[in-house]
């Protein structure tokens, strides 16, 4: 049956034209970036880069930028790394993983908020769970201000990401395990390979395509956290923990700098696109054929 | 042919005699006592103007954050309530810079404002030379509750001024060392600004306050605001130190709490939990000396392109007169501005002071709900305050906010306040 061009695109019109919408968007925002817009209602008066400029010298969107690569190294990686770990150790383990499996997935299922807020009084420094059992073990030199302590709050966020997020990197960890060819497995038994020397030299390679899609789906969701720092801190205390999604939604709304605002998002999507671009880049000549 | 005409006709007719008219109407008051107001307030409305159908968009955030973000998008898309909800003040002022109010003397002048309302009301909702909302309920954002079992146990009396809380907080510490003088509870970051607040009038008094907040005052180099930190700083010592992880109410609901600055929305809180007044807990004004009100003020505004609009003015007309405001306070937990609303209406003394202060006090407009300073600059105040209480360097935040108070331009957004005389 020929396809003609004219169905064709009558079909592919809804498609493209939400995909138009969100470029248009985009674009939008591009502009309004450069915009003076100032208060409720749109100004537009060109600025050039005097937002940017606003930005780069402002040392509450350097601390934003600080907080966000924290959550870049030590959320994206720990996640992939424990995630590529687990689903391994549990295929070895097959009885116990029934178990096991979905435990770790049902943080995935749970909204942000109620694990944003569950955490939170994990870490509360008075009556929180963590400090009660450090104080019930007489462990008290470990209890400190936790999600309190300015230094620290951001530490105990990423180990709420972290603990939402595994269940995502094991399923689909798992899944490409699955897809590994069993007679590989089976030759490198044969050839006297421990699971350690297995995972490293066969596994890992052979899920090249599933950590292409893990890591890079991990790194854009840290580029655009907001709702744990909202529920858990509200990007305190003072600005702390404070990161650029919540930077750009607090400039935009409570300060009513649309200008600024839109340049936060540009920001976002540049950063995106330098981190990502050469990360799929490299793992794509790695891992795929 | 005839017969159809003559069928549309009908129809019509009757059209007109079914529908009613509406009142679309945006609030955030979606908490507890406040919906029982609001509700009551519709009530009240729908028995004198039953013809008009109130249709209600109730936006869950308190003071009004998140309706700020959902007006946004409507105004900016012409498709305004024919009402909303609005603070005073700079808040207001947002609208109105953005051309989406239509102004409002005719009503204010209708209901004979001038008389019942004080001056200063006036002020905080005048601007260019016109009144742009029609306030309706009133809150007090410095009063400072105190745990009157333990100040009855260690025989102390609450403090008038920051020199005497320095002592009581002291004295506290000194015979109960597990216990923090001052609750706070900075996760929702305006509490930070409303004890500053209380120490700045209580150092340099109302003058220097608003002079301060509207960006007249060479804060690099006063002596009062900087005297003012370096109290703010002795404080920090008797704070709670987990400021962060808690909001007002849940520094309030613990049972070690023993002093608080805020405003007398927490009267209802105190309650709700089963707080005894004059035996589990008591308030004084704060500072006593100078006595001042920081005045919190709610309002309504009528916006341009209103669908609605004759609904919106009869509500606006409604809102102005004293019996609603009265019926509106008791439940709310407020004060009504109207005068001739009688003192004895409020059930607590906390209100009754309440009235009498703001009817024969020195009022000045609270910063960060009063609205006094643009939201823009207190937006990064609440964080440099914060951020005070965590490393108090007094040098440094006299620089972070003269540079804010710069970059936000708080003196030229903050001349509409003196214009007025």
């Amino acid at each position: 049956m020929r396809v003609r061009l004219r169905t064709l695109l009558l079909f592919l019109l809804p498609g493209f034209t939400i995909v138009g919408i969100l470029y248009y968007m985009l674009a939008w925002t591009g502009i309004v970036s450069t915009m003076d817009w100032v208060g409720m209602a749109p100004v537009w008066k060109f600025a050039g880069l005097k937002n940017y400029r606003i930005l780069f010298t402002s040392q509450r969107f350097w601390t934003n930028v600080k907080n966000n690569m924290i959550w870049l190294i030590l959320f994206v990686i720990p996640t992939g790394i424990f995630g590529m770990v687990l689903a391994y150790v549990l295929e070895l383990m097959p009885r116990i993983s029934r178990v096991l499996k979905p435990i770790f997935f049902y943080p995935l299922v749970i909204s942000p908020v109620v694990t944003g807020t569950l955490w939170a009084w994990f870490f509360e420094p008075q009556q929180g769970v963590l400090n009660v059992i450090l104080r019930y073990l007489h462990l008290d030199f470990l209890r400190t201000g936790w999600i309190a302590d300015p230094k620290i709050a951001v530490y105990c966020m990423i180990v709420a990401g972290i603990w939402q997020n595994l269940g995502f990197a094991l399923v689909l960890y798992t899944a490409a395990m699955r897809e590994v060819p069993s007679d590989h497995l089976d030759a490198a038994k044969v050839d006297g390979a421990s699971p350690g020397q297995i995972f490293f030299h066969i596994i890992v390679p052979e899920i090249g395509h599933a950590t292409i899609v893990v890591f890079s789906l991990l790194v854009l969701y840290t580029l655009k956290v907001f709702d744990l720092v909202w529920v858990m801190t509200r990007g305190g205390p003072g600005y702390a923990t404070e990161v650029l999604p919540y930077l750009m939604y607090r400039i935009t709304f409570r300060q009513l700098m649309v200008g600024v605002g839109s340049a936060v998002a540009v920001i976002i999507l540049l950063i995106s696109i330098v981190v990502l671009v050469p990360l799929s880049k490299w793992m794509m000549a790695r891992w795929m054929e | 042919m005839r017969k159809l005409i003559v069928l549309v006709l009908i129809l019509s007719i009757f059209s007109f005699s079914f529908s009613a008219s509406k009142l679309v109407i945006y609030h955030w008051w979606t908490a507890g006592g406040e919906k029982q107001a609001i509700n009551k307030l519709f009530e009240l409305f729908k028995k004198a103007y039953p013809d008009i159908e109130i249709v209600e968009n109730p936006i869950v955030g308190g003071g009004g954050t998140t309706l700020r973000t959902v007006l946004m998008g409507l105004l900016a898309a012409g498709m305004p309530p024919d009402t909303f909800q609005s603070l005073s003040g700079a808040d207001l002022k947002t609208y109105v810079d953005g051309n989406y109010l239509q102004p409002v003397d005719d009503i204010w002048n209708a209901q004979k404002l001038d008389e019942y309302f004080p001056p200063l009301m006036k002020k905080m909702v005048t601007f260019k030379g016109h009144v742009y909302a029609i306030p309706m309920s009133i809150h007090r954002a410095n009063w400072l509750m105190y745990n009157k079992k333990l100040f009855d146990e260690l025989g102390l009396k609450p403090p008038k001024n920051v020199d005497e809380l320095l002592e009581v907080c002291k004295k506290i510490k000194e015979k109960r060392p597990d216990l923090w003088p001052i609750s706070l509870g900075t996760r929702d970051k305006f509490t930070a600004v409303f004890l500053f607040d209380a120490v700045l009038l209580s150092v340099a008094g109302p003058d220097v306050y608003e002079k301060f907040y509207t960006g007249r005052i060479d804060v690099r180099n006063n002596p009062l605001i900087e005297k003012a930190f370096e109290y703010y700083a002795k404080l920090i010592p008797y704070i709670y130190p987990y400021h962060s992880a808690q909001t007002w109410d849940q520094a309030l609901g613990r049972d070690d709490w023993v002093m608080m600055v805020i405003g007398d929305f927490a009267v209802g809180y105190m309650m709700a939990v089963g707080r005894k007044y004059g035996v589990d807990w008591d308030a004084v004004p704060f500072p006593a000396e100078p006595n001042t009100f920081l005045m919190i003020v709610d309002t309504f505004t009528l916006p341009k392109k209103a669908k609605n609009e004759d609904s919106a003015r009869k509500w606006l007309k409604f809102i102005a007169e004293a019996e609603p405001e009265k019926e509106f306070t008791i439940l709310k937990g407020s004060i009504a501005p109207h005068k001739l609303v009688p003192v004895d209406v409020y059930p607590d003394e906390v209100r009754r002071i309440d009235v009498k202060d703001f009817r024969g006090a020195r009022i000045v407009p609270s910063s960060i709900h009063g609205v006094l300073a643009p939201q823009s600059f207190l937006s990064e105040y609440q964080d440099i305050l914060i951020n005070f209480l965590y490393s108090p360097d007094v040098n440094r935040v006299l620089r972070q906010i003269d540079d804010a108070m710069k970059f936000y331009k708080v003196k030229e957004n903050s001349e509409w306040y003196w214009a007025m005389k």
